[in-house]
């Protein structure tokens, strides 16, 4: 796609926004298809080495233990960014110097003693003088001034919207959160969120618009649908009535031209046994597109029949348009943790390189009922190594190797999608991916998107429940396979950073990504680590990505992948970053705030621009 | 606090975080520093639970009770043993006794001690055992993900994941 029809394009699915402007970061996915692409290109390749730490904004309200994590991507609209803050406060502000000009805190300053809940960010909405950003906390939406950081009192009650309410499902003592920013079109906030996928009874995913002024639900659609709707009977008997899970957590898109909203939907529960909820299991693991004013479904494609790995949607679907035989073609590209790319037309849901569906093996698990098939896309090739044969065991050290063996020879393994065993099984790609909620970052001048990718195992051991609980089978391990010192399971490279061509389906680039210091001074080779959070590009030929486990910040070269420039960052930038022009410059920002995987907890935000 | 010291080094040796490590019961008694005997403080001297492991803050830890608050009755009980006089070098000095620990709660979990004992009225020895009748503390209870899910699933508490975790 030319420049010109990328920016006409980022101004309709913008539409939201009194001024689009495509060099500001005004969505979470950097635009309302999750591009994460920034039309700035006053950092390039050619002065990235000049790029130095602009400012820290500090958020002030970590906590080591337990500890916080930042997720956020923030936004920046008007000449403000607004981010979420380590124990999900919103707060707004000046991305020309870091300092804070208002905060929202849904607590109004009252402790918690409980999880503060996820929060990749917030989501900017404007119709005539009213400027509006609507941030989540655990389950309810507040409806904020963008300008004074004041509750909007007209929106749903004095301001606050309890997505427990309105589900079309008995909630008593069921949880609800919802973890990635909501997405609006024309006068309509819409939400995703859900239950967990446990055993236990969970709450469904069910998908909401809702009138952004009043906060009045103005449609609902059923993830897991009930009796005389589209997809009821891939649901076996009363199965429908308890399943929960089938959530959209990791994000939705919308196409405002077309009126329509993209979600990736998870896992159903249980999400490692689906005996009791024998069929295809619609709308889990489904690339779902509704159309955004009604909610009716436009179509849907499952990503895994039956879902019994955990395998959900974990990125939200991203709009494209993309360049195939000389044709711009508008695309839906969908992740999986898998590792799988796949490609769909927008307007239709049809794959746009072919899909076989691939018989599996069956399941030996009493009661269960594995679907007999599995999609498969012929191209792109797979992002992440799939299946855990035994030249796949670790082989970083003797030790490693032999600690490891000993779970792989008491586990059953094999390809993606071996059934579950009682006894054990390796699943991998784990369910952390693969590829995970960063997602993609789409450059439409290349053609090309490139994403991160972990090599992650995990091993699933059932139990049989017991008659209290309620349940056929629970779990006693779901943990990830690691070597004895914690290093992953499965041979290095542990992380990459892979670029796909969009017109051929295959790769343009593929490096490997991060580096444990210690192996390095063993004399093991480059090993990448896995890493949390997503890409961006930029129209300077440049990707930003931090997440790895040794803590740097890295450009990488959009034609080639060499690295061009890395900071070290005092905290894992477990976030994915963004990218916009401020006061004549061009500022790339990420959350550096570790709180997991080893990493410190603290409470930054760093700004890098050109010295 | 040597565990504690072992995970600070791992957070700043760029390493991944350790591998889950199965939990095995009863646990081996730890060596500790000092021989302290919960079953003589609680059956002998009558205290509870909290009056030594007392929940500050947002109650997230049952902290243990600085040498210097020992010392308070110390100061006269038993002052001539051996391991009062080494306790009381530990509170002169203002040192730390390098308590071996025996339950810890991962740094990604959000347990708050305070909703549970106090709000939600859960005896100590629901996670952690008879306590009170021993004089030698070893890890008798499970603490894992499955048992923390079963009493949530029995006392109608949520099991989503964000409940406890703050990051996926």
């Amino acid at each position: 796609m030319l420049r010109r029809d990328f920016l006409a394009a980022s101004a309709a699915a913008a539409s939201i926004h009194a001024a689009p402007n495509p060099k500001e970061w005004q969505v979470y996915g950097g635009d309302a298809g999750a591009a994460r692409y920034s039309a700035s290109s006053l950092i390039n390749k050619k002065n990235v080495s000049r790029l130095k730490q602009a400012w820290i904004h500090h958020t002030e309200d970590a906590s080591e233990r337990p500890a916080t994590v930042i997720e956020c991507t923030p936004i920046v609209v008007d000449g403000t960014m607004y981010l979420t803050t380590a124990k999900v406060k919103t707060r707004a502000v000046d991305p020309v110097t870091g300092r804070t000009k208002w905060t929202f805190d849904p607590l109004r300053g009252q402790q918690s003693r409980s999880a503060p809940g996820i929060s990749r960010g917030v989501t900017y909405w404007q119709q005539g003088r009213d400027k509006r950003i609507f941030s989540v906390f655990r389950d309810q939406v507040y409806s904020i001034d963008a300008v004074t950081g004041e509750l909007d009192e007209k929106f749903a009650d004095k301001g606050v919207l309890d997505l427990k309410l309105e589900l079309d499902h008995d909630m008593t003592g069921l949880s609800f959160r919802h973890t990635t920013p909501v997405v609006v079109f024309e006068d309509l906030v819409i939400t995703g969120g859900g239950g967990g996928e446990g055993p236990y009874p969970e709450a469904p995913g069910h998908i909401r618009a809702w009138d952004a002024r009043t906060g009045k639900r103005r449609w609902i659609f059923h993830t897991v649908p009930k009796p005389g709707e589209f997809g009821h009977d891939s649901w076996s008997g009363d199965s429908w009535k308890s399943t929960g899970g089938t959530n959209c957590w990791a994000g939705m898109s919308v196409d405002a031209k077309r009126g329509i909203v993209f979600a990736g939907i998870g896992s159903p529960s249980f999400d490692f046994y689906g005996g009791n909820r024998k069929g295809a299991n619609l709308f889990g693991n489904c690339v779902l597109a509704l159309e955004c004013r009604t909610g009716k479904r436009v179509w849907h494609f499952q990503t895994v029949h039956h879902d019994v790995w955990d395998y959900d949607l974990p990125a939200q679907p991203a709009l494209l348009t993309i360049r195939q035989k000389g044709k711009a073609v508008d695309a839906v590209v969908q992740v999986t943790k898998q590792g799988f790319v796949f490609f769909l037309d927008r307007a239709t849901g049809k794959p746009l390189f072919p899909v076989e569906e691939r018989p599996i093996p069956k399941s030996d698990v009493e009661g269960e009922e594995l679907w007999p098939t599995q999609p498969v896309p012929l191209k792109p090739p797979p992002v992440s190594r799939q299946g855990f044969r035994e030249d796949e065991i670790t082989n970083i050290s003797p030790e490693a190797h032999a600690h490891v063996r000993k779970i792989w020879e008491a586990a059953r393994t094999g390809d993606l999608f071996t059934p579950v065993a009682k006894r054990g099984v390796l699943i991998r790609p784990g369910f952390r991916g693969g590829p995970l909620w960063g997602g993609l970052a789409y450059d439409p001048e290349r053609n090309r998107i490139f994403v991160g990718s972990d090599e992650w195992t995990n091993r699933i051991i059932l139990r049989d429940g017991t008659p209290e609980e309620g349940f056929r089978y629970g779990l006693v391990d779901r943990a990830p396979v690691t070597d004895h010192e914690g290093y992953p399971a499965v041979k290095p490279p542990w992380g990459y950073m892979t670029a796909i061509d969009c017109d051929s389906g295959d790769f343009k680039w593929r490096v490997v990504n991060g580096e444990f210091e210690e192996l390095k001074k063993r004399g093991i080779p480059k090993t990448g680590t896995p890493s949390h959070g997503g890409a961006i590009c930029t129209a300077g030929g440049l990707v930003f990505k931090a997440g790895t486990f040794d803590r740097k910040f890295r450009a990488f070269d959009s034609d080639t992948g060499d690295v061009l420039w890395e900071h070290q960052l005092d905290s894992g930038g477990f976030a994915t970053p963004c990218s916009f022009e401020a006061g004549g410059k061009q500022y790339v920002v990420v959350a550096a705030a570790g709180g997991k995987d080893g990493s410190k907890a603290t409470d930054e935000f760093v700004a890098f621009s050109l010295a | 606090m040597r565990l504690f010291l072992l995970v600070a080094a791992l957070a700043f040796a760029q390493k991944p975080p350790p591998p889950p490590v199965e939990e095995k019961l009863p646990g081996t008694p730890p060596e500790q520093p000092l021989a302290f005997s919960h079953k003589t403080h609680v059956t002998a001297a009558k205290l509870k639970c909290q009056d030594c492991h007392t929940m500050s803050g947002e109650g997230f830890q049952a902290g243990i009770p600085k040498e210097s608050f020992c010392m308070g009755c110390h100061v006269a009980i038993k002052k001539e043993s051996p391991q009062i006089q080494k306790l009381a070098s530990f509170a002169k000095e203002k040192k730390a006794v390098p308590w071996a620990r025996i339950y810890r709660v991962p740094d990604i979990i959000w347990f708050s001690h305070s909703v549970h004992a106090k709000d939600k009225g859960f005896a100590c020895d629901t996670c952690h055992g008879p306590v009170g009748e021993r004089d030698v503390l070893f890890k008798e209870k499970p603490t894992n993900m499955t048992n923390c899910m079963a009493c949530h699933a029995a006392h109608k508490a949520s099991n989503g994941c964000d409940f406890c975790h703050a990051s996926q």
